[in-house]
Formats: structure tokens, sequence, C-alpha cells
């Protein structure tokens, strides 16, 4: 095995798992998490020489990902129009979620696709704000408006009981 | 419980009920492979339209415009009724009759056979505009071109949509034998070329638009380049119906010239090992 494929290996073995669990927050379904994680894969090692050293392959991964993920949710759309597939419209129920945690599943996926993207990277891999927005390939404030929007509406939600974080803007 | 926490604990819990990864790395390799030979088999296969698109429609390389076409063979047989072969698909609704109307190309590469249908007698030819003597106008009706890929046996083509866990069992899915293509290629009225540089005070658009009915799915517009070396695409789109369609819009530099065409034509050309003058196997 070459250095190349080596490195890439080592990268593989601690990103998959992380890049599929994302997926999964972003669509609720692993199978498409899956491949949302293999095809991310896939193109980074296909650029691993460019961004090895001048950029963060987990960053690019990540942005991979959440750029074939949106192309997923564009396919969806067009396939829907045409009624050749149906997506489920609520995820599964996950085992061992306590009732606020089953509403708060519901809320995310029920949220617009780009602040469900802003709300798991801040919150799942506690990705600061430029990070996200490098991710995204938004700007900081876009980032910050859309936490915010996203965090308005599990309030909205989740009521008063619970004390939802107000993001700084 | 802090609705941060909660959010976080309500994703570490969702994500954290998951399937084995099991053979992850061994679905990554075989996914690997399968898109290298799926690029391939696009970059070829738009590759194939475009070279047909620049033999027929680029100033200079267009029958009647004083030189040999590039990448049109001289030693094309002649119609007989005799060698007539016809080629038939449902879904493009089309019938050719070769080589009694059109040109046939054709290119082997190590996914497998590429045959492309041009535009002959039938097509189409762009006239001189009497108003500018020398000035060729761009085609205003857009031609189409048909591009029939034949895999060799044992060419394994991605569905469209990895299916998983049942792939790792299954092995990759057979493409179907052959898979037709066809490309409706123009550029946007308004543009004209003037020895050998094209006037892009209108900010012309060439749209490339390559219709197939199944088969691997292109993972990026590569087509735009074998049209003009330099242009910036601005659009592409993906339509799923009966097939799949890629339409592609991009906008040509400031600095396109009729030679940069020439030499991407002569380029491709040379990638497939095929003499520029006598491409026609």
């Amino acid at each position: 095995m070459s250095d190349r494929e080596t490195e890439f290996r080592s990268f593989f073995d601690a990103e998959f798992r992380s890049l599929r669990r994302i997926g999964y927050l972003l669509t609720s379904d692993w199978t498409e998490a899956e491949d949302l994680a293999q095809e991310a894969m896939v193109r980074v090692y296909r650029a691993w020489a460019r961004i090895r050293e001048r950029e963060r392959p987990a960053v690019y991964a990540r942005a991979v990902l959440v750029n074939r993920h949106r192309s997923l949710l564009r396919r969806a759309k067009v396939e829907a129009k045409h009624a050749i597939a149906r997506q489920p419209d609520t995820p599964a129920v996950v085992e061992g979620m306590g009732e606020d945690q089953i509403v708060v599943w519901d809320a995310l996926a029920a949220l617009p696709r780009r602040e469900r993207e802003a709300l798991v990277l801040r919150y799942y891999e506690d990705l600061p704000q430029a990070e996200i927005a490098k991710v995204l390939g938004i700007p900081v404030g876009t980032v910050k408006s859309l936490t915010h929007r996203a965090l308005g509406r599990l309030r909205a939600v989740l009521g008063p009981d619970v004390h939802v974080p107000a993001e700084d803007r | 419980m802090k609705g941060e926490d909660l959010i976080r604990e309500t994703m570490r819990r969702a994500s954290g009920a998951e399937p084995p990864v099991g053979e992850a790395w061994g679905r990554f390799e075989r996914a690997r492979r399968r898109a290298t030979r799926a690029r391939t088999l696009v970059v070829v296969t738009a590759g194939a339209a475009a070279i047909a698109a620049l033999v027929f429609t680029l100033p200079g390389v267009n029958p009647g415009a004083g030189s040999e076409p590039i990448g049109r063979g001289s030693e094309s047989p002649s119609p007989r009724p005799r060698d007539l072969r016809e080629y038939t698909d449902t879904f493009a609704a089309y019938r050719l009759r070769y080589p009694a109307d059109w040109t046939q190309f054709t290119m082997d590469t190590p996914a497998g056979r590429a045959v492309m249908f041009s535009p002959d007698a039938g097509a189409p030819v762009p006239s001189i505009d009497k108003e500018c003597a020398g000035c060729r106008p761009v085609l205003e009706s857009p031609v189409r071109y048909y591009v029939q890929v034949r895999a060799f046996p044992g060419y394994c083509g991605r569905p469209w949509r990895q299916r998983w866990p049942e792939e790792a069992v299954s092995g990759c899915v057979p493409m179907s034998e052959s898979v037709t293509a066809y490309m409706d290629a123009r550029r946007t009225a308004g543009a004209n070329v003037t020895a050998g540089k094209i006037d892009v005070a209108g900010r012309p658009t060439l749209e490339f638009v390559s219709v197939f009915p199944s088969g691997p799915m292109p993972s990026a517009a590569r087509g735009i380049d074998y049209w003009c070396s330099g242009c910036r695409v601005i659009d592409w789109v993906f339509t799923w119906g009966q097939g799949w369609v890629l339409d592609v819009r991009a906008v040509a530099p400031d600095d396109a010239t009729s030679a940069n065409y020439d030499s991407e034509a002569a380029r491709i050309l040379a990638s497939f090992d095929v003499p520029a003058r006598a491409s026609t196997r």
C-alpha cells in the first residue's frame, strides 16, 4: 500500500463513522447516510493529493457531504414531481429517546435544510461559526441568522418550559 | 434540562443508534472503482458528442469552410443501399439509417465502445451570412447528436443511488448492455463568429443538453470543457423523468476565440489517440 493509500485509510477509519452520523442527522435515514458518507469519501480520495496539505480534509469531507445532501434533496423534489418515489415525511422514532427528545427530533426533521445543517454542525459537531460557514459555503453572518432562526423554531415547538439558547447574532 | 443540552443529547442519542459500520472500507473500494469507470464512460460519451458538434458547428472545421473537418474520416464508407443499418431507440424516438443520412464515429475505451451519429446530409448546414462576407452565423436551432455507448462484458455501472447493505451482498449492479444518449447542442443566437474571433458583446451562452435514458450519472459537468476551454459554467440542472437530463449552460470568456475551440478539438482527439484527420474507424 502506498503512502497515499495508508494516509487516506487512516483518515477513512477516523472519519467515516462521524460522516455517516452527520448524514443521518441530516436525512434521518441510515441508508442515505451511508451513501452520503461513501460518496463524500470517494470525492475526498480523488482530491486527496490537493487537500491533504493545503486544506483540512475533515472539513472538506463535511462540505462535500453537505453538498451531496443538497443534490439528493433536489433530486427527491424532482422525483416527487414525477411521482417516481416518495420519501418518508417524518423520521423514525429512535429507541430510548425521552418525550422531549422525540419532540426535538421531530422538530429538527421539520427544519428547512440550511437551518438543519447549521444546527447539526453547531450542536453535534461543535464547530465554531467560522468553520460552519466554510463547510456550508456561506458567510458567518448567514450562519448566525440561520442558527438564530432554527433555535427560534425549536423554541416555538418546545414551549416556555425548556430554555432554548438565544445564540448570539 | 437546558435547551442546548437537550438538542445535543437528542442528536447524540439519534446518531448513537446506528447500524454496524461493517465492511465500510470494502464498500468504499468498490464505490471508488465504479465511480472511476462511470466517469470515464460519461466523459468519453460527452467528448464523443462534443467532437461531433465541433466538426459541424465550428468555424473552419465544417464541411464547405475550405478546410478538412477535424474528426471526419476520409475513408467513410459511401452510402450504398445494401450497407444500410438501422438503429432504433424507443426512448429517444429516433431511427437512424446509417450511412444514408448520418456519419458514424467509433471510439474504443477501456470501459466500452462509444458510437456516435452526427447529422450529415440531412442536417441543417449553417449558411454564410450574406450581409457580412466571411461571417458565419451561429446555429439558432439545436443540432442533435446521438451517442450509443456499449459497455464491454463485465462492466458494472453504478445505479443512481447506492443501496446499502444490499449492494455489499449482491456486488455491483450490471449496467444495461448499451446506453444511448442524445445531445442537443447550440450556441445562443446573437453571437457571431468573425475572422476566427467570437463576438462576446452579448455574453453568448453555450447550451449543452444531454439526455440519457439510463446508466451512470455524471459527477460533474465535464462536457462543457470539450466545448470551450476557459468557459465558465453558470448553471447545470439535473432532471429526472423518463430518463435523466443534464442541462449545462456556460458563458464564453471575453478572450474566447475559435482557436480555442480548434486547439481543444485537437487536444481531445489526441487524448483518444485518434489521428486528427482520419478518425473514423
